[in-house]
C-alpha cells in the first residue's frame, strides 16, 4: 500500500505542474494588454510602464511562471482587476458554498440512485425495472440546466412549495432544488450502476449459498448482494463529486447560488483574469486531489486495484 | 460491419435513437422547407404567443417564431457537434495510431498528455479556453474538437494494441508495407466500428457542451440561434411564456438521448466485445 500512494503522489506532479501551468498561461495567451486592463481607462505610457515593471510583464515566461508557482504555494493568489481584493479571499468565502451543494447533490443521488437500482434489480424485466431504467436513461441525457428551469417551473412557479433561486441564508428550502439538478446525472448512473452490478451479483455462489442457508431473501438481497455491488458505486460517487466542485457552474447560474461557479462566471462576463484564473486553478486542484482520494480509497477496497498497469 | 448493423431492427436502442438522430438530422437539413419563416423576423404585434396552430411553438418576446428559431438552433447545434467531432477524431485517431503501433517514448508522451488533458474538468477548460479567446462559435468548434482528442486517442491506443499483434499485420510487414500504408490500410479500417461509436457518443456530449456553453453566453453570439441561447434568453419568461424554455430544452434532451441511445446500439451492434460479450480475438476485422 505504500509503494502504491508513493507511485501515485509521484505521479501526481507532472498533473499538477500541467495544471498549474495551464492556468497561468491563461494570462499570458490572452489577446491585449493586461496592463490597460489593470490601469483602466486614465493611463499615460509612464503609468503603463511602471505597472509593467511592478506586475513583472517584461520578465521571461519561465521566470514568471516559477514566480507564479512561488506565490501559489504561498497562497497568494493575486488580486481582483475589479475589486482589487485578493482572490483568495474571494474564494475563500465562495468555495464553501460550492462544497456544500455538492455534498448536498451527491447525498440526492446516492439515495435516489440506490433505491431506484435496488428497486430495479428486485424483478429484473417488470414494469417497475423498465420505468426505472428508462427514467436512468432520460436523467444521463437531459441537459443540467434545462432540469433545473422544469424543476423551477414545476415546483417553485406551479406548485409554489420551494424557492425558485437564492442561498436562503443557508435554509434547507433553498437547497433542495439546486442539489437535486445537479445530483440528478450522476443518481442516473448510479441506478444502473447499481441494478447491473446487483444482478451480477446475485448470480454468484455465495449468494446460492445464502440462500440454501435459508436467510430472508431480502437480508441475501441488501446484505450479501448490496455489499458487493457497491464497488462501482463509489467510483461513480468519487468521480462526480470531483467533477461537482468544477461542474456546478451552471447550476449555480441558474439557482443564483453564490458559489465559486458564479463567481468564475462573473469574472468571465468582466474579464476578470487574476479571479478567473484563481477560480479555475483552485477548481482543477480540487477535481486532481478528490480524484486521487477515490483512487486510493478504490486500492484499499480492493487490493487487487494495487498492482502495476492497473 | 454491415453483418452487425443487419440485427438492428431487433435493437429497441437502434430503432428510437436512430428515428430520433434521423429526424434532427433532417429537420437541420431542410428547416427552410418547411415554411416556419425567417428565424430572425421580429413582429411586435405577436409577442410572446402561447403555442397554436399559426406558430406551433409559440413566439418570443419580440414576435420571432419559436419553431422557426428552434428549427435553425438545430442546425447549429448539429454543425458544431459534427465540426468539433471531426476535429476531435481526426486529432485523437492520429495520435492514439500512432502512440498503439509504435509505443516506446512517442506513445509515453501522448498518453501523458492525454492524462494531463483529462486531468482538467472539461466543461471548466472550455469556459477558460473561451474566456482566453473570445466567446464566437469557430473558438467553441475548435476548443471542444481540440480538447475532445484524449479519450478517442485512449480507446483507439488500446485498440491497435490489440490488433497489432493479429497475424495479418505481420502479414503485411512480411509482404514489405510501408508503415503509412499499414496505420491507413490494414490498421485504420478496422477501428471504423470503435470510430463510429465514438463519433455517436461524442454527438451527445458535444451538443450539450455547446448548449451549456451558449446558456452561459459562450457560445453562439445573438441574435444566432442555438439551443442553449433560447434557453437563455427564454429563461427569464419561465413564468409568463415557459415554452421558450421548455421547448428547445426538450428538443436538446432529445437530440442528445438520441446520439447516446445510437451510441449504444451502434456499441451492441458493431462491437460486441466492448459490451460485455466477449468474441474470438476480442475485435471484428
Amino acid at each position: 500500500m505504500r509503494r502504491f500512494l508513493l507511485r501515485r503522489l509521484l505521479a501526481l506532479v507532472p498533473v499538477l505542474l500541467g495544471v498549474t501551468f495551464l492556468s497561468f498561461l491563461l494570462l499570458y495567451v490572452v489577446p491585449g494588454d493586461p496592463v490597460q486592463a489593470v490601469a483602466g481607462e486614465r493611463y499615460d505610457e509612464a503609468v503603463l510602464a511602471e505597472l509593467r515593471a511592478e506586475l513583472h510583464l517584461d520578465d521571461p515566461l519561465p521566470l514568471r511562471y516559477g514566480r507564479f508557482l512561488a506565490d501559489l504555494v504561498r497562497g497568494d493568489l493575486g488580486v481582483s482587476y475589479v475589486s482589487r481584493e485578493p482572490v483568495r479571499d474571494a474564494i475563500a468565502t465562495t468555495f464553501p458554498h460550492t462544497l456544500r451543494l455538492a455534498l448536498a447533490a451527491m447525498l440526492i443521488a446516492v439515495l435516489l440512485g440506490v433505491g431506484l437500482g435496488v428497486a430495479a434489480a428486485l424483478k429484473p424485466g417488470s414494469p417497475l425495472d423498465r420505468s426505472a431504467m428508462v427514467l436512468a436513461s432520460a436523467g444521463i441525457s437531459v441537459p443540467v440546466f434545462w432540469l433545473g428551469m422544469v424543476l423551477i417551473y414545476a415546483f417553485s412557479l406551479k406548485l409554489r412549495w420551494l424557492p425558485p433561486s437564492g442561498y436562503g441564508e443557508g435554509s434547507l428550502r433553498h437547497l433542495i432544488l439546486p442539489a437535486l439538478t445537479l445530483g440528478a446525472a450522476s443518481a442516473a448512473l448510479i441506478a444502473r450502476m447499481t441494478r447491473a452490478a446487483l444482478l451480477d451479483a446475485m448470480g454468484q455462489d455465495y449468494i446460492r449459498t445464502a440462500r440454501a442457508k435459508g436467510l430472508h431473501p431480502a437480508r441475501v438481497l441488501l446484505v450479501h448482494g448490496l455489499r458487493n455491488a457497491l464497488l462501482p458505486v463509489v467510483t461513480v460517487v468519487g468521480n462526480d463529486f470531483g467533477s461537482y466542485l468544477s461542474g456546478s457552474v451552471l447550476t449555480e447560474r441558474i439557482f443564483a447560488w453564490p458559489g465559486l461557479g458564479r463567481y468564475t462566471l462573473d469574472a468571465v462576463a468582466k474579464r476578470d483574469l487574476p479571479a478567473i484564473q484563481g477560480a479555475i486553478l483552485v477548481m482543477a486542484l480540487a477535481f486532481v486531489l478528490v480524484n486521487l482520494l477515490v483512487d486510493l480509497s478504490y486500492a484499499w477496497i480492493d487490493p487487487r486495484t494495487r498492482r502495476e498497469g492497473s | 460491419m454491415g453483418g452487425g448493423l443487419r440485427e438492428g431492427w431487433r435493437h429497441g436502442g437502434f430503432l428510437v435513437g436512430g428515428a430520433l438522430v434521423l429526424a434532427f438530422v433532417v429537420v437541420a437539413a431542410g428547416g427552410q422547407w418547411l415554411g416556419l419563416g425567417d428565424p430572425l423576423a421580429t413582429a411586435p404585434a405577436r409577442a410572446l404567443l402561447p403555442p397554436s396552430a399559426a406558430h406551433p411553438f409559440g413566439t418570443d418576446p419580440v414576435g420571432r417564431d419559436l419553431a422557426a428559431r428552434v428549427v435553425a438552433g438545430a442546425r447549429l447545434s448539429l454543425l458544431v457537434g459534427l465540426l468539433s467531432r471531426l476535429v476531435a477524431l481526426a486529432l485523437g485517431t492520429g495520435a492514439g495510431l500512432l502512440a498503439g503501433y509504435f509505443g516506446g517514448r512517442l506513445d509515453g508522451l501522448l498518453m501523458r498528455l492525454a492524462d494531463m488533458t483529462l486531468a482538467f474538468p472539461a466543461l471548466l477548460l472550455l469556459i477558460a479556453v473561451v474566456a482566453a479567446f473570445g466567446p464566437s462559435l469557430s473558438t467553441l468548434f475548435l476548443a471542444l474538437g481540440v480538447l475532445g482528442w484524449a479519450p478517442v486517442a485512449r480507446v483507439l491506443r488500446s485498440q491497435v494494441l490489440s490488433l497489432r499483434r493479429q497475424d495479418y499485420i505481420d502479414a503485411a510487414i512480411a509482404l514489405g508495407c510501408r508503415r503509412r500504408r499499414i496505420l491507413l490500410r490494414h490498421l485504420l479500417p478496422a477501428c471504423s466500428s470503435t470510430l463510429w461509436v465514438l463519433f455517436s457518443m461524442g454527438m451527445a456530449g458535444a451538443i450539450i457542451a455547446e448548449g451549456s456553453l451558449s446558456f452561459l453566453g459562450l457560445g453562439a453570439q445573438p441574435p444566432q440561434p442555438s439551443w442553449g441561447t433560447l434557453i437563455r434568453d427564454g429563461f427569464g419568461y419561465l413564468r409568463t411564456a415557459p415554452w421558450l424554455t421548455l421547448i428547445p430544452g426538450l428538443c436538446m434532451a432529445l437530440a442528445v438521448l438520441g446520439f447516446n441511445l445510437l451510441g449504444d446500439a451502434l456499441r451492441d451492434l458493431l462491437d460486441p466485445a466492448a459490451g460485455g460479450r466477449p468474441t474470438p480475438d476480442g475485435v471484428e476485422v
